[in-house]
Order: C-alpha cells, then structure tokens, then sequence
C-alpha cells in the first residue's frame, strides 16, 4: 500500500510484528531471488534529474525550467550491460526535513517506507554543477543514510559558460565516490552515469559522513536510547536526526511512546547541543555546511562571473517596475490573440476533411437511414466538431511550454505573489494556478509543492476556475460565431483574452474567503529559488504539442466518441412511422390553411423531392421529430431552470450533456443541429447553423436565439462552471470528498448566477 | 543590527544572524543562507514585493517579512 503521498505513513503493525512470526521470518531466511537493483534520483529541485532519468530510461517524463516540476515518484527500467535496474525519479528537495506533500515522498522512499518499492540500493545524486555548495548540502545529509553513491555534476555546460572552472580531479579525490559531469539536455555522460552504477554494484562506495561533535553525539544517542520504535527495531540514525533537529518532526509518529513523551526526550537531548554553546535548531545545517566546505574547499577555482549575466540583463526589463507589469499582460495577450487567430487556416482544413467524410460516406449508406443519420450526424459531426479545435490546443500548449522552459513561469509567480498573498496564497500557488490553464488536473497535482496544508487545500479548491484548454473550443466557437462577425477581430482576440479572466476575478476573492474564514489560514512564506533563463529546446517543445494533441484526439476517439452516440440515440429516437405520417398530416392542414393550395396539390408537390416545399417539409418534419425526441423532452423539462439565463432547451441540454466533460457541448450541438436539418450542407460550419437558430414558439418566436448576452453568458457558465468528471475525482483523491462535494456545487451555483447575470444586464442595456 | 531590506539592489553583505521562526530559518538554511555567507540583493518585484537574492551563485526568492529576519553586517 503506498502512503498517502502527504502525510507520513509508518508502517503498519503487521510488518512489525511479522518480523517476529516465525513463518514470516522462514520467507525472509529462505534464499531471495535476485531482485533487481533499485536505485533513486535525489537531488535538489531543478537541477536536472528528470532530465537524467529520461536519458537513462529512455521515458519521456516532464521537464520544465521551474522547481517543483515533477511531483510524485516515477518508475522506469534502464538497461546496464546484461542486467537491468529500477529507476525511480523523484521530486526535488533541499534537505531531508520535509515541509511539502512532494518531498515527503523523498524521506519516504530513503526510508524505504513504500512496501512496493523498499529502500534504495543506489543513490544517483544529482547536483546542479554551478551551485555545488548548496546543493552538497543534501548530498551530506544523504550521506548518513548509507547508501553508495554517484553524484551528477549535471548543467556542466553552465560551469564554463559561466566563467566558473571546477578542479574535478581534485574533488574525485576528496569525496571518494564517483564524480561524473554530464549534460543532460544533450546526453552528455549518459554512458558514464552506467559505467559508474556497474562499479559501484562490485565495490559500494559512500560519500564521507559528517563527523558530528561530543555533544551531538550525546544527544543523538539519548534519544535512541530512550525512544524505541514501534516493534524493537531502534531508530536509523538519519531518523534520529529529524527528531533532534525538526520542529514538529513527523517520525513522531512512528515511535511507540506518545508525542508529548518523545517532544520531553528530544528537548532533554537538544540541552546537550545548547550546553554546547549552539542553536539545536540551526546547528545541524551549520554543521553540514562546515563538512562541505572542507570537502569542497579549492574546488572551485574561479567564481562565477557572468552566472546570472543574460538572466539579469533579461530581468531588468521583465521584471522592472513598470515594464515588468505591462510585459507580463502583453505576453499573456499576445499568447490569447495567437490561439485564436493563428488557426484559422488548421481549422478550415479540418472542416473540409469533415464534409468530405461525409460525402465519401453519405451515398453508401443511402438504404439504411437509421445508420446513415448514426454515422454522418452522430459519429462524424459530433467528433469532427470537437476534432476542429486540435490547432488551438497545440498553439495553447506551445506556448505554456515556451513559458515554463525559458523559465519565465517563476518569474510570473514572483509578480503575482503581492496579489496572491493577499488573498491568503501565496507564489507557490501561482504555479499550480497556471498549469490549471492548461488542464485543472496537473495543476491540482503540483500543489503537492505547497508546504502548508491549508493553504494547499485552498488552491486545489480554486484551481478549477482557472480556464483550461477544454473550455477553449466553447469560447472559440461562441466568438468565432457571435463577436467576429459584429465587433472585428481584434475584439474577438480581446474577448478570448478577457475570458481566460473570468475564472481569476472569481477565484480570488474564493480564496479569500476560504482562508480567512473557514480555513483561518495564517499567511504563509514563500520561498522560491529563481532558475535562470534558458533557451528552450524545440524538441522539449514539440513534444509537449504532440502529448497535448495526441490526448486531445483520444479523447475523441473515446469519451466523445462514446457520448456522441448516446446523444446521437437519445435525440433520435422514439421515431416511427405513425409519427411521421402525423406530422405530414398537420404540415399539409397548416399549408392548406395557408391558402397554399389543395390538399391533392400540396401531396403532389412533395412527392418530388427537389421543390421548395418538400424541402421545407423535410426541415419541418426534423425539428418536430428531435422535439420529440428522449433528449428533446428531457431538454424541454431542464429548460425553465435556464430559461432566467435566456437558454432555449437546445443550450439547456447541451449544457447538462457536458457534465462528464465540457468539450461535450461542442459535440451535442453539433449533432443537435445536424439532426434538426439545421446544418447548412454546403457550408456545415456550425457556427451559421447556430447564428441562424430562432426561438420556434412563445412571445420570442422567430428572434434569434443567441443574441450576445445569451452568449457571453453561456461562455461564463462555462469559465466558471464544474463540468469535468476527471478533476472531481482528482480533487477527492487530492483533498477529500467533502471538498470535492463543495466544489461541485459551488462551481455550479456560481455559473449559473454568472450565466444568468449577463443575460439580465445585458439585455437590459442592449 | 541592519537586515538585508536595508540593502540597495546590487550591494552585497555578510549575514550575521537568522532571526526568523525556527522552521523558516531552516528552509532558509537549507536553501544555503547562513552566517558567515555573503549574500547579494538583486530584485524587487514590481509590486514592491517579494524580493530576490543571490547567494552562491543562486538567487532566492524572499517575501520581505521572511527578509526582515536576515541581519548583516557589511561585507
Ligand atoms: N543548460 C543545461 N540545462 C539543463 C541540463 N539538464 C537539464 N537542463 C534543463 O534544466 C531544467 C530542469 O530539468 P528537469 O529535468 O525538469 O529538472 P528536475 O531536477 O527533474 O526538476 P524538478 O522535477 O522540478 O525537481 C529543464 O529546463 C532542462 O531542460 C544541462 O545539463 N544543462
Ligand atoms: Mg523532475
């Protein structure tokens, strides 16, 4: 069972105690089979291990130039001569005194706290060659767990192109393991890395331990002399070593005496330290820093001059005063305006390949109209309508990745954080928040980075209001139809742009309300370290935009596939032939009335299928049968709900259809209108089907149905409302039930006011 | 005793003592802050607002109240 990632598991009591019973103990005794060998990335944040792990793996995990990229443990094989061994890949952390969800899966897995996987047996360390201090600093805390060892000097290409020089020969010496500097982004010392690991399995090596004074010594051994574990087995040393030096250590929880007994032996053990002339709490990082600088002393033979040389040049205009601000609204325009523009010409070829399925398919099915109007309404409307966004998705995508590789994503968390931490978030939350833009669900996951649990809670909470890339076909459909044509595009542009807000002016003040009162979340530090720029590598890029466009196209293949047909079925049918014979009879009566002709006359007109007449019948005879369809009556039923919002039981329905998923709506419009015959053959666009959709019935009837308010406010339903079935249940796995609950609801109660708020006052204006 | 805040973007200075609460004084310890380490202000963020500063070759974002903790001393 692997433990819930943010709290610390112990070990249950049956692992303990099978170490006492005697069949379990013959397992153990019994020859093991080989295992293979595991071995774990460890390393401070971004520093490169993804990067490494994938080289090694040959996987495609995420990379990005932002701490707090990869957020929980990933598992891969690498190939070593003739043998394989397990890589594990972790998220980044600065010492081994966790303060977040995702580094606590690193003390777990150092511990060897997740059954499944057991502790390491290798360490591949890997350190940001440039910054070799700091990032020994876990390295040495590391050390006291021993484990053999590599370290990584990854970003070595900086090391030069920094003005720094590293007497590598010098360190190999001193530190006894192997020392490898390798390029990640170029593969540099993949091969390297493996020769080492092989060598290290014959001869294990570890990196020299600190050497801790008398008085640590005592304190240490107090309390593992007066703190056993749960079963008999003693605390490891590394495990001692949070008790003694952590603020509210999780390890309590591990011991077999109660919290307060074990906080009275851990302050009677620190009494040691402070006799000593030293702070317990900050002693051991000094101590630390002491062991390194002996190890690492004349290493570095030339400083960096120029480290952060282009990155600040960079900075003084995207982070000034007031440049700073205008640049980043700018970026964040110009990245709304290029998705909506620039797939102009993607999009008409898309829609052209639609049509032409059609008409390839269409003559073939010509005998069977139930499965004609299945395949040709249903499947290839529903799916093509929904697959006509695919360019805009890519542009989204490379753009967010052109973002977080240059690095520029820390720099937004650092201009937003006054704003957020106003609200009770702070930066740390920017980064979730973003990412949610691309999809909710990866951003709900990298709130693992957050330290404080309140505070975690509160942006997995309003992290669904950020407008993900799902909402994007609704707003390019609702513009594209609505705001273009009248207001130009340059306005359309803006509209989109001004979209990709709503959800922010919502959630802010959500978030501050959830953190002052039913949280009472005291603010929180934010701490971050700020990675330098670094030019992109394209291959990073594209292959951002082929997962988001591959994801994008099975989902069409699945999910809306899937729901397309049942909407297909439930707006088809009950039909029978009785039904359309009565509503011939009444067509005919009504024509008659009209004074359009005799009976015999009217009949005859529509036996030839090419006259006005029988084409107008042929509309008639579609609109009255999807009224009367399953679908069309439960539309009818929900539609005074929405009817405030000015929703005809058309959008009504195609809103409840989009619960699972909210790019459903696409799709259920679609088919909506290509049943009812709506659907201009020669031009199939959706867009002129729904400009030209009119009220049939009541005090409205021939207006038009989506006036602008209808729409601005059917794409704030959108912005704001919880329709995504995935990040419901990522929510529940993240943070609970009860919040998942809450913010179903709430999401939904608030689209609805919003919806119905645009319409009144914008009726009312217009 | 003088904080880093008292420190003009681009000067540097030798920390002297962490001040703050103790579990914030170890993440800045972690993230290579001590005594002894000298330590440079780079940014303010345009809204005045956290700020940034370069410790070996690192630049570390700080919210002016976690700063304010930092005493130094002129290098
Ligand atoms: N210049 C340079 N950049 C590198 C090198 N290795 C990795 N990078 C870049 O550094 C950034 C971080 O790489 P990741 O592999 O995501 O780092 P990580 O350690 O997994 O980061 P977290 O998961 O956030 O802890 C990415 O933008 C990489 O492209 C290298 O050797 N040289
Ligand atoms: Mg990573």
């Amino acid at each position: 069972m692997a433990p819930k990632s943010y709290c610390v598991n112990p070990r249950p009591k049956e692992f303990w105690s099978s170490l006492h019973n005697p069949a379990a103990m013959e397992v153990a005794v019994s020859p093991a089979p080989k295992r293979t060998l595991r071995i774990a990335l460890i390393g401070n944040p971004n520093t490169g291990k993804t990067t490494i792990f994938n080289n090694l793996t040959g996987l495609r995990q995420r990379t990005g130039n932002y701490p707090g990229v990869t957020v929980s443990r990933k598992a891969g094989t690498m190939k070593l001569g003739d043998t394989t061994a397990e890589l594990l890949d972790l998220p980044g952390t600065y010492s081994l005194s966790a303060h977040s969800p995702d580094e606590r899966v690193v003390i777990d897995v150092l511990n060897g706290r997740f059954e499944e996987i057991g502790k390491p047996d290798l360490i591949l360390f890997v350190a940001d060659a440039t910054n070799l201090r700091r990032n020994l600093f876990l390295a040495s805390q590391v050390a006291t767990l021993k484990i053999p060892m590599v370290l990584i000097l990854n970003q070595w290409d900086s090391v030069a192109r920094s003005g720094q020089q590293i007497d590598l020969n010098l360190l190999k010496g001193r530190l006894a393991v192997p020392v490898i500097p390798t390029v990640g982004t170029k593969g540099k010392g993949t091969e390297e890395i493996k020769k080492a690991v092989i060598q290290l399995m014959e001869e294990p090596k570890l990196l020299p331990e600190i050497k801790w004074p008398e008085s640590m010594k005592l304190a240490i051994d107090h309390l593992k002399a007066t703190l056993p574990c749960v079963g008999e087995e003693l605390l490891s040393e590394s495990e001692t070593h949070r008790l003694l030096f952590d603020t509210h250590s999780a390890e309590v929880q591990r011991l077999k005496v109660s919290p307060e007994e074990a906080e009275r032996e851990v302050v009677k053990a620190r009494e040691f330290i402070r006799k000593d002339g030293m702070n317990p709490l900050v002693a051991e990082a000094m101590l630390h820093y002491r062991h390194i600088d002996g190890l690492i002393g004349g290493i570095v033979l030339k400083d960096a001059q120029l480290a952060y040389g282009a990155t600040e040049s960079i900075d003084r205009l995207l982070l000034h005063r007031g440049w700073g601000l205008a640049a980043f609204v700018a970026m964040m325009y110009v990245v709304f305006q290029a998705v909506y523009s620039w797939a102009g010409p993607v999009m008409d070829v898309i829609e052209a390949g639609k049509i032409w399925a059609q008409n390839l398919i269409g003559p073939a099915l010509e005998g069977t109209p139930m499965l004609k109007s299945l395949v040709l309404d249903g499947v290839i409307e529903g799916v093509g309508a929904f697959l006509i966004f695919l360019p805009q998705i890519l542009i989204l995508f490379a753009f967010i990745s052109l973002l977080e590789d240059s690095g520029y994503m820390a720099r937004a968390a650092f201009i937003m954080d006054k704003l957020f931490s106003w609200c009770g978030l702070n930066g740390k939350s920017f980064v979730p928040l973003l990412s949610s833009y691309a999809c909710a669900i990866p951003g709900i996951m990298a709130t693992r980075t957050i330290e404080d649990p309140k505070a975690r809670l509160t942006t997995v909470f309003v992290a669904p209001f950020m407008s993900c890339s799902a909402r994007l076909p609704v707003y390019i459909l609702c513009i594209g139809a609505f705001i273009e044509p009248v207001y130009g595009p340059w306005w359309a542009g803006f509209t989109l742009f001004l979209m990709h807000f709503v959800g922010v002016v919502v959630a802010v003040p959500t978030a501050w309300f959830v953190t002052r009162f039913i949280l009472k979340t005291r603010s929180q530090p934010f701490i971050m370290e700020l990675p330098k720029y670094r030019a992109p590598r394209m291959r990073d890029v594209g292959y951002r935009m082929w997962q988001a466009g591959w994801e994008f196209v099975q989902k069409a293949g699945t999910i809306i596939f899937v729901i397309t047909i049942i909407i297909w079925a439930s707006l088809y049918f009950p039909r029978s032939e009785a039904q359309e014979i009565e509503i011939q009879a009444t067509f005919v009566a009504d024509k008659v009335a009209d004074g359009a002709g005799s009976e015999e006359a009217i009949l005859a007109q529509l036996e030839n299928e090419d006259s006005d007449l029988a084409r107008e019948f042929g509309l008639t005879l579609a609109g009255a049968q999807i009224n009367q369809s399953y679908m069309g009556r439960i539309g009818k039923a929900v539609q005074p709900i929405f009817e405030p919002a000015g929703f005809d039981w058309r959008i009504s329905i195609s809103v409840l259809a989009s619960y699972p998923a909210r790019e459903v709506i696409i799709s259920t419009l679609g088919i909506i209108y290509s049943l009812g015959g709506d659907v201009d053959e020669e031009d199939g666009h959706l867009r002129a089907a729904l400009k030209n959709s009119r009220w049939q019935e009541g005090e409205r009837a021939g207006t038009p149905i989506y006036t602008v308010p209808v729409v601005i406010g059917l794409m704030v339903f959108f912005a704001l409302c919880s329709q995504c079935g995935a990040t419901t249940s990522i929510i529940i796995k993240e943070a609970g039930i009860k919040w998942a609950v809450a913010s179903f609801l709430y999401m939904t109660i608030l689209a609805w006011i919003g919806a119905v708020f645009c319409y009144q006052v914008g009726t009312y204006l217009f | 005793m003088a904080n880093i805040l008292s420190l003009k973007i681009g000067e540097s200075a030798r920390v002297t003592e962490l001040r703050a609460e103790n579990h914030i004084d170890q993440r800045i310890l972690s993230l290579g802050i001590g005594t002894d380490v000298i330590i440079k202000m780079c940014k303010i963020a345009p809204l005045g607002d956290p700020i940034a500063v370069e410790v070996d070759g690192a630049q570390i974002i700080l919210r002016k109240s976690e700063a304010e903790g930092i005493l130094v001393e002129p290098a």
